[in-house]
């Protein structure tokens, strides 16, 4: 079965979810549940490693798995564990039936690997569903707590809305092109001008996308949605959710040539330019952690743009190059925001930050040298995956991406190191400083992150050369 | 090896003393004196040889020379080189690190204070040590970060807003040399065929005058924001206010903006900045004259001292911009100078504040009689800072000042205004805090025997330099040379050596 390398990590998840659903009933153990869910994660991240025969592989029309998409959903593994270990310490002193959460976890991640792995509109499409709908529990998944509900209503009606409008763009784009294969409809729209129809159709395809993406316009819902949903879940959605609809993104928009398809490409352009501008503008008047990283990560969303825009190899590399550093800093920023939440007790205001170097070094170190790298200090990976792009981009000479991407980088600095501002500042003396205890899962996450962060930061070529080695 | 291990050694000491601050708040100020004291060991063993261009292990008549492979893929490596000039330089920051550190008061988070110092000290130990632009700026920024740090949390302000500003001020220029930097990399392969980010490899292009311009600018954005000169200086005399140590600091980190100039910006640039020579000669002198004017009018010590900075930061760009040989040593002694200067001027107010509990002159005057050793020490930097001849600033000064003469008579003449301002406040220093009435009641402190030491070591630096600056203009000699022997900058320098008598 020399093919079956490509479809494992789809066989584990699966075998591992039906395990979950016949464990959960007779064998209610927080601890096991949790760990089977681990475990299936790193089998399935595992087996990618010796992936070299049966690629590129493909399953009719369906699914395409080539060497971008195993290197895309070893990351998405990657990041999925790290979210399950810290999920156990954050929901473990939480009063729900809380095992279900894995499985929805489980589930959520085979929609993503399968929107990755999708070639047809169709199969992304049951993907999109496969990670929205858990998605919609997960994040309510607290019902005593009002906001986590609030935030769930508010991501469901907007997500229906922007499945419906993903329908109708993948029919008017079948009513044009006749097919429904990603690959066939880039190739169609690159050679012959796409007619309005067509164009309406990818329009409508890119708002559903810019949803997921949280892309402007399409932004509202994140900075509520971030707040009100548990940390880990936010982790999630800052995370995963993005890495399967940025999928789609490369498939059919990086390849773009511009004589037939400039309308799509300027459209690109304002998403990108609007989401940096409004993503870094809202940031600035933020005063909770949580809705600051949310707007930045419409921000950050928007330098992502920049490298697809760009096009061709050289930017879906640089892309997949930021995305990675995107995900690890993330996470690292929400773990210590999980950490500090207890009992599913959101801590909220950037006010709680204060002085957290005095009540714990490690989470102040590990939070401040997050902060920098999203702000793109260097020594941090965010500063070398941001150079990358500046790099691509006068190489291609396109300056106006370049002046909007470093003035919005200038702009970012300010909230970023308001809240570095705010770890440092001594506490006042009055306040009685509870230790913070560290559960062990997470700390070695917040280790991973801030090794993985800085590693790539002072010595990128590691990373560099294994996606070159994907990214061919 | 050796220049590696320069910068290594300082940033294991950072991560040392931060580690060992659990368990002893005595150790890690120990294991930073121990780490500059390691380097400075190494550069003394290195004093014989900077005066000549020795080329063993290295090209380009460099003392030493260092190459390792860091990025493939971005070309970029990791390559140091040293030659007198940034010797000089390195040896200037390490002695005044050394001399804060000593100086320096205990803190309630010492491992995290010595973390911040050392990094920022590594910062521009590899600022001067780089010749690839990618680590050249990564160091740049690096230096950045930990005084950010320091502020935050020992400034006595406790006002974002003063970090903030340099913050923006440095990181946004910093975007702009970024973005130059990737655009000389580009530019050399469109060129030659191939990247890289390496300073030899693209001191062999010669930048035409339209597209040299635009990068000059580029360039000379970042490092006029960290000179600092006119138009960005903003963020300078708000740092200063916040802690001694660092102002000590940030008078060091200047003259990496200098060094940028000299070492990167007019050698790879010569036709642009030859072209454009008028303006910056004209911010310079805009410069001197307001830097010296607002020293003339503050009240706060600190403050006096950053406009002062400013002010030598002006003879440094019309020195640097008139191209000539005299100037050129005289920019790069008075870029020693200033530093010592400075920061004896601060040493001094920082002691007077401990013993008197202020920095506002007019609330201080006649403590010639409380205080005779500090006051005479004060009267003797004021003396220095004003240029009195004796001293190495006025050597600086003299040489600049006939450079520009050569080249620029207006210049020149507009400049020398300069000095005569620097009286000025140098004198109204004296008057309201050494003689006079006394106005405030003071409680006396012992003055330390270590602070006594570094005070009179900067004394007798000064005085050394003043009577006997030829080891310095030696090694400086050389860098000149090379980088102003070129046809661009002879065609109009009428070439002479030093006078005789100030080589003696």
């Amino acid at each position: 079965m020399y093919q079956f390398p490509a479809i494992a990590p789809f066989m584990v998840i699966f075998t591992t979810i039906v395990v979950l659903i016949l464990v959960i009933p007779f064998y209610r153990n927080y601890k096991l549940i949790a760990s089977i869910s681990l475990v299936g994660f790193f089998i399935a991240f595992y087996s990618l490693f010796n992936h070299s025969e049966g690629l590129p592989f493909w399953a009719k029309d369906m699914i395409f798995i080539s060497g971008f998409s195993i290197y895309f959903i070893q990351l998405i593994l990657f990041v999925a564990m790290l979210i399950n270990i810290i999920s156990i310490g954050y929901f473990g002193k939480v009063e729900e039936e809380k095992e279900e959460y894995y499985l929805f976890l489980q589930v959520a991640v085979l929609g993503t690997i399968t929107m990755i792995a999708s070639q047809h509109f169709a199969v992304f499409f049951i993907g999109l569903e496969l990670l929205s709908i858990p998605l919609y529990v997960m994040i309510g998944y607290i019902r005593k707590n009002p906001a986590n509900i609030e935030a769930s209503i508010k991501y469901l009606i907007l997500a229906a809305a922007s499945t419906s409008f993903f329908l109708f763009g993948i029919a008017l784009v079948y009513l044009v092109t006749g097919t429904m294969n990603i690959f066939q409809v880039l190739s169609y729209i690159n050679s012959t001008q796409p007619s309005y129809l067509c164009l309406i159709g990818i329009g409508m395809i890119l708002a559903a996308l810019g949803f997921k993406l949280s892309l402007s316009p399409f932004h509202m819902w994140t900075p509520d949605v971030y707040q009100g949903a548990s940390s880990p879940v936010t982790a999630f959605l800052a995370t995963v959710s993005k890495g399967g609809a940025f999928a789609l993104l490369i498939n059919l928009f990086a390849n773009i040539y511009l004589q037939s398809g400039r309308t799509i490409v300027i459209a690109l352009i304002v998403v990108s330019g609007l989401s940096m501008f409004i993503g870094n503008l809202l940031a600035l008047r933020q005063n909770s952690l949580k809705r600051l990283l949310a707007c930045s990560s419409i921000a950050h969303l928007g330098y992502l743009l920049v490298p697809i825009i760009i096009g061709g190899l050289t930017g879906i590399r640089s892309a997949i190059f930021y995305l990675t550093a995107y995900f690890i800093t993330t996470i690292g920023a929400f773990t210590v925001i999980a950490i500090l939440s207890n009992k599913g007790k959101e801590i909220d205001s950037i006010d709680d930050f204060k002085g957290l170097y005095s009540k714990n070094k490690s989470l102040a170190i590990v939070l401040s040298v997050m902060m920098f790298s999203f702000a793109g200090i260097p020594l941090t990976a965010g500063f070398m995956s941001k150079f990358y792009i500046l790099l691509i981009g006068v190489v291609n000479a396109q300056w106006l991406l370049l002046w909007l991407l470093i003035i919005n980088s200038a702009i970012g600095l300010y909230y970023y190191l308001k809240v570095v501002f705010y770890i440092l500042k001594p506490l006042p003396k009055i306040q009685n400083n509870k230790s913070v205890i560290l559960p062990f899962g997470s700390a070695i996450v917040l280790s991973i992150s801030l090794l993985i962060v800085i590693w790539i930061g002072v010595a990128p070529n590691g990373l560099l050369k294994i996606i070159y080695l994907f990214y061919k | 090896m050796i220049l590696e291990i320069l910068i290594l050694v300082l940033i294991s000491g950072a991560l040392l003393s931060i580690l060992f601050s659990r368990w002893s708040s005595i150790l890690p100020r120990y294991i930073a004196l121990l780490a500059i004291s390691i380097d400075l060991i190494i550069l003394l063993g290195l004093w014989n040889i900077s005066a000549f261009p020795v080329l063993f292990k290295s090209k380009h008549g460099w003392i030493l020379d260092s190459f390792r492979e860091w990025i493939p893929l971005f070309k970029a490596n990791i390559h140091l080189a040293m030659d007198g000039f940034s010797y000089l330089m390195l040896l200037l920051t390490l002695l005044m690190a050394l001399i804060s550190i000593l100086i320096s008061t205990k803190t309630e988070n010492e491992g995290y204070f010595y973390f911040n110092v050392l990094l920022m000290i590594s910062g521009v130990t590899g600022i001067f040590l780089a010749m690839d632009f990618l680590l050249f700026f990564l160091f740049w920024e690096l230096m950045l970060v930990p005084i950010y740090l320091l502020i935050v949390k020992f400034g006595k302000e406790h006002n974002s807003k003063n970090s903030f500003k340099l913050i923006l001020y440095t990181q946004a220029s910093g975007l702009v040399l970024l973005i130059s930097i990737i655009c000389l990399n580009v530019i050399h392969y469109n060129t030659v065929g191939w990247y890289s980010f390496d300073f030899f490899d693209l001191s062999n292009i010669i930048f035409g005058s339209k597209i040299g311009s635009v990068l000059l600018f580029g360039f000379l954005i970042a490092f006029f924001v960290k000179l600092p000169v006119l138009p960005f200086h903003g963020w300078f005399p708000a740092t200063f206010k916040e802690a001694p140590l660092i102002a000590i600091s940030s008078g060091l980190l200047i003259k990496t903006g200098a060094y940028g100039i000299i070492r990167f910006a007019i050698p790879l640039f010569q036709e642009a900045s030859k072209l454009n020579s008028t303006i910056f000669l004209i911010i310079g002198v805009i410069t001197i004259l307001y830097g010296a004017f607002m020293a003339f009018s503050q009240d706060d010590l600190r403050i006096i001292a950053a406009y002062i900075a400013i002010s030598h930061m002006g003879f440094i760009i019309i020195g640097l911009f008139s191209f000539n040989e005299i100037a050129w040593q005289g920019v790069i002694l008075q870029m020693i100078m200033s530093a010592v200067s400075t920061s004896a001027l601060l040493f001094f107010a920082s002691a007077l504040n401990r013993q008197t509990g202020t920095y506002n002159i007019s609330q201080l005057g006649g403590l010639f009689e409380k205080f005779p050793f500090l006051s005479g020490l004060g009267m003797f930097f004021a003396f220095a800072i004003l240029g009195l001849p004796g001293t190495g600033n006025f050597i600086a000064e003299f040489l600049i000042l006939t450079g520009v003469f050569k080249t620029n008579i207006i210049i020149a003449v507009i400049s020398s205004l300069g000095p005569i301002i620097s009286v000025a406040y140098s004198l109204r220093i004296i008057q309201k805090v050494v003689v006079g009435k006394k106005s405030t009641e003071t409680n006396f402190k012992d003055v330390k025997i270590v602070e006594k030491i570094v005070m009179w070591s900067m004394v007798i630096f000064i005085l050394w330099i003043g009577l006997y600056p030829k080891p310095v203009l030696d090694r400086s000699k050389l860098v000149v040379e090379k980088i102003l022997n070129n046809s661009v900058f002879n065609n109009e320098v009428i070439q002479k050596k030093v006078p005789d008598a100030i080589n003696k």
